[in-house]
């Protein structure tokens, strides 16, 4: 049996979980691998690792709000593990683990024959009730399940309440079939649906009532794109209860919980009551059919909506609107509708050009964008193609640009995702819906998403806002290969252990951008002297520098633990800068200081010999004083040369001068001789 | 032109009013004037050495000249004297000696001392170098 262990995600139970790698629990998540796994401390061995892939980041919202929550039928997360020893993703790549309890018994889809049909009272005793109970707690806790579907909803024996499975290791509703999901959802790419609302769960609820009455899955048979069409054409009830009878209780149920405008379907609390629900009506006016319909993108289109989806969906929307293609006179003569002609004739008019004249693509995105939600405003945000909820930029950023089988939207350019957020589409978005989002957050998600895109170096850009918005995303380094890091502290023990370390540089731009976002702006400024570059006028040094400040700022945060190949490779770059200590004996002492820190794997301590502000400037200081000394030793030297170069006859005329002096000695010794004798 | 006009005239009048004293001078000096036509010098600071020295050896012999009552006789017996020219032409050869090797003594002993420096500081200097580099 391979085992590991691992200690417990921020904000989760920290016991000690031990995951069974090789007990696979086959349709135990909803369709994600599982494994077997128990905490050590209790024994129980009644609980699963949901795998949660690097490209569909686990829900860090909704863990972080049932934290520690007990809440009857439903698998709620108990720990999230991002240890460097889990087993890698089926892709090879890092794989996160959210701990939560086995289901009680097996999916509801998991019998041989298919699904059972249900009787009414079953319904609303095993099924309605007890959702509409774990719906209500989870709204109270502001979150939501969002994949509500037969393969994640478990029961454990017949007449006994069905148990929602685990919803947290995948984005929001990113496996639910597009039948499941409201119409507004499901055209959003998998990852873009974002957490939606708990009216998005009654939905789902709605069309797995509708799947368990009649024993089959509606519209089964059919692409995701054309179930799609399906709802936005009839609207989901009918699209959905097409030739199939449900009893009256349920009819009238799922007939709410299918409304088009999550504002009409019934809350939990009514839905815990059934009679009540069924009692409540909501009026809403029924879609205006076009007489006659306009072709978009190879498809027919007969109402308002179904223009705002083929819009959104056509690369040329923005041509089709300005260049009168006639969907102003289908408005106005086929759907007559001339208000809203003359609404979207509003919005698109200030951005009409003249043939030749240069198009601004991001102000073409958004008067398309305006155009959608004018002619729907329940649609979600479109841009380019790319079809979302701005709550859910952040899976999507995180996720694989192609699309899901899921999926009813077209691959997606991660590099529009910069526009989308540069264009402030998202501003214009939530002000057009301002009574359907959340204010609060709205108003500071365009902005700070924005200086995120312009910080310089890899301290900024679309890697560090990836990880912004996704907390338990591992980080995506190509050094740590499998290895799954989502908390800093494990990054420099998985990157040792990965031993895939690359000499000239350590920090990558992942890691630069997860490092950042763990660490916010303590290590910018050497994050963008990593961003620089090769060609720039920033010494090797410099940037082996820069990279050692941030290790050893982040093993800082680990102490007592050593990193060998970490700091080999980290010197290689770094050690130059020992050539800024212009004294040889300081420089040769300091080299043998910093072989010892490498054998220790100690960064900080390399960090302290490399970079020494007050030795360096009394270095400095001595080298000049040491320059002004040969300087003075030059010129004592030319003046000596000088002397060597004097000539010959000066010397010649001193040596005269003093053997005429020694003369006038004689000759006065001589006189005074003759005097005295 | 000046200079060597002073000193014929000089030389006249010691032969006109002192010619045993000049008889004397010219025995005993004879090497000074040797040295004088072959000092090709400005200064002439060599044949001065020579001339000191000459005059400081005869200087005796010229009192002695006087003493006795100035007579070129006396003049004649002096300068003829084989001791006192062998002591006057010694003395100026000797002050020839050092007029000659004073100069070269002096020049080596700069250029030595100049050398011993030059070497220290280059020392000096590599070994500042060598700290700093």
């Amino acid at each position: 049996m391979s085992e590991y262990r691992g200690s417990a995600g921020p904000g989760l139970s920290t016991g000690p979980f031990v995951i069974d790698g090789a007990m696979l629990l086959p349709g135990m998540a909803g369709g994600l691998r599982a494994y077997a796994a128990s905490d050590a401390r209790k024994g129980s061995p009644a609980l699963m690792a949901v795998q949660a892939e690097g490209c569909a980041p686990a829900r860090s919202i909704a863990i972080t709000a049932l934290s520690g929550v007990t809440i009857e039928n439903v698998l709620a997360p108990l720990a999230v593990l991002a240890d460097v020893s889990a087993p890698a993703a089926p892709d090879g790549g890092p794989a996160l683990y959210v701990i939560c309890g086995q289901p009680p018994g097996p999916a509801l889809d998991a019998h041989a024959d298919g699904i059972r049909p249900w009787r009414e009272g079953e319904l609303l005793d095993c099924v309605v009730r007890p959702v509409a109970t774990v719906l209500a707690r989870l709204a109270e806790l502001r979150t939501t399940h969002r994949a509500i579907r037969p393969n994640n909803l478990f029961q454990l024996r017949h007449g006994a309440p069905v148990t929602l499975g685990c919803a947290w290791a995948a984005p929001p509703a990113f496996h639910q079939p597009a039948v499941f999901e409201p119409p507004y959802a499901a055209m959003c790419h998998a990852s873009g649906r974002g957490d939606g609302t708990v009216a998005d769960d009654i939905y789902a609820l709605g069309v797995l009532l509708i799947t368990l009455a009649t024993g089959s899955l509606p519209l089964a048979e059919l692409a995701p794109e054309e179930v799609l069409r399906r709802k936005l054409e009839l609207g989901s009830f009918a699209a959905l209860t097409e030739k199939r009878q449900l009893p009256p209780m349920i009819s009238d149920l799922v007939r709410g919980m299918l409304a088009e405008d999550p504002a009409h379907r019934p809350t939990p609390a009514l839905l815990a009551d059934p009679l009540a629900a069924r009692a409540r009506r909501v009026s809403s006016r029924p879609l205006a059919r076009a007489q006659h319909s306009i072709e978009i993108g190879g498809h027919p289109v007969w109402n308002a909506r179904g223009l705002a989806y083929a819009l959104s969906r056509d690369p040329d929307a923005a041509q089709r609107l300005h260049r009168g293609f006639g969907v102003d006179t289908w408005l106005r003569r086929g759907l007559g509708d001339p208000i809203l002609a003359g609404r979207l004739d509003e919005v698109v008019r200030p951005g009409a050009r003249e043939p030749g004249e240069p198009v601004d693509p991001g102000q073409t995105g958004l008067t398309v964008l305006q155009a959608i939600s004018v002619l729907d405003p329940l649609a979600p945000l479109t841009w380019r193609g790319l079809t979302l909820f701005p709550t859910a930029l952040g899976a999507v950023m995180a996720s694989d640009p192609t699309p899901a089988p899921n999926d009813a939207g077209p691959e997606h350019d991660p590099a529009d995702i910069a526009g989308l957020i540069q264009s402030g589409a998202i501003d214009v978005w939530n002000a057009l819906h301002a009574e359907r989002v959340d204010a609060a957050v709205s108003h500071k998600d365009g902005p700070a998403h924005r200086m995120s895109l312009r910080m310089a170096g890899w301290g900024g850009g679309l890697a560090r806002l990836r990880y912004a918005l996704n907390p338990l995303l591992p980080c995506r380094s190509p050094q740590l290969g499998s290895l799954c890091v989502a908390r800093l502290a494990e990054l420099l023990p998985a990157l040792e252990r990965a031993g895939a370390i690359r000499a000239e540089r350590v920090i990558d731009r992942e890691m630069g951008a997860f490092i950042a976002t763990h660490m916010p702006g303590r290590i910018d400024a050497d994050l963008a002297i990593l961003g620089q570059p090769e060609a720039s006028e920033t010494p090797p040094a410099q940037r082996g520098l820069a990279q050692l400040r941030i290790l050893s700022q982040v093993q800082e945060r680990m102490p007592m633990q050593e990193f060998r190949l970490i700091a080999q490779a980290a010197a290689a770059s770094a050690a130059p800068a020992l050539a800024a200590f212009r004294h040889r004996r300081e420089r040769e002492s300091r080299e043998q200081a910093l072989q010892q820190a490498i054998q220790q794997g100690n960064l900080t301590r390399m960090l302290q010999i490399l970079e020494d502000p007050p030795a360096f400037t009394a270095d400095t200081r001595a080298a000049e004083k040491a320059q002004a000394d040969i300087q003075d030793i030059e010129g004592q030297l030319a003046t000596l040369n000088a002397i060597q170069a004097l000539p010959s006859a000066h010397a010649q005329a001193e040596g005269q001068q003093i053997a005429g002096a020694l003369g006038v000695m004689a000759l006065v010794v001589a006189l005074l001789l003759v005097l005295l004798t | 032109m000046r200079k060597s006009l002073l000193l014929l005239t000089a030389c006249a009048g010691v032969l006109i009013f002192a010619a045993p004293t000049a008889l004397l001078a010219t025995l005993l000096l004879l090497p000074t004037a040797l040295a004088w036509a072959g000092d090709t010098s400005d200064q002439r600071g060599g044949s001065s050495a020579v001339l000191l020295f000459g005059l400081a050896a005869a200087m005796p012999s010229l009192i002695a000249l006087w003493n006795s009552g100035h007579e070129l006789a006396d003049a004649a017996a002096l300068g003829l004297d084989l001791r006192t020219l062998a002591r006057c032409w010694a003395a100026q050869a000797c002050g020839w000696l050092i007029g000659e090797l004073v100069p070269t003594m002096l020049t080596a002993s700069l250029k030595t001392q100049a050398s011993r420096r030059q070497l220290s500081l280059t020392q000096q200097r590599d070994q500042i170098e060598s700290e700093w580099h």
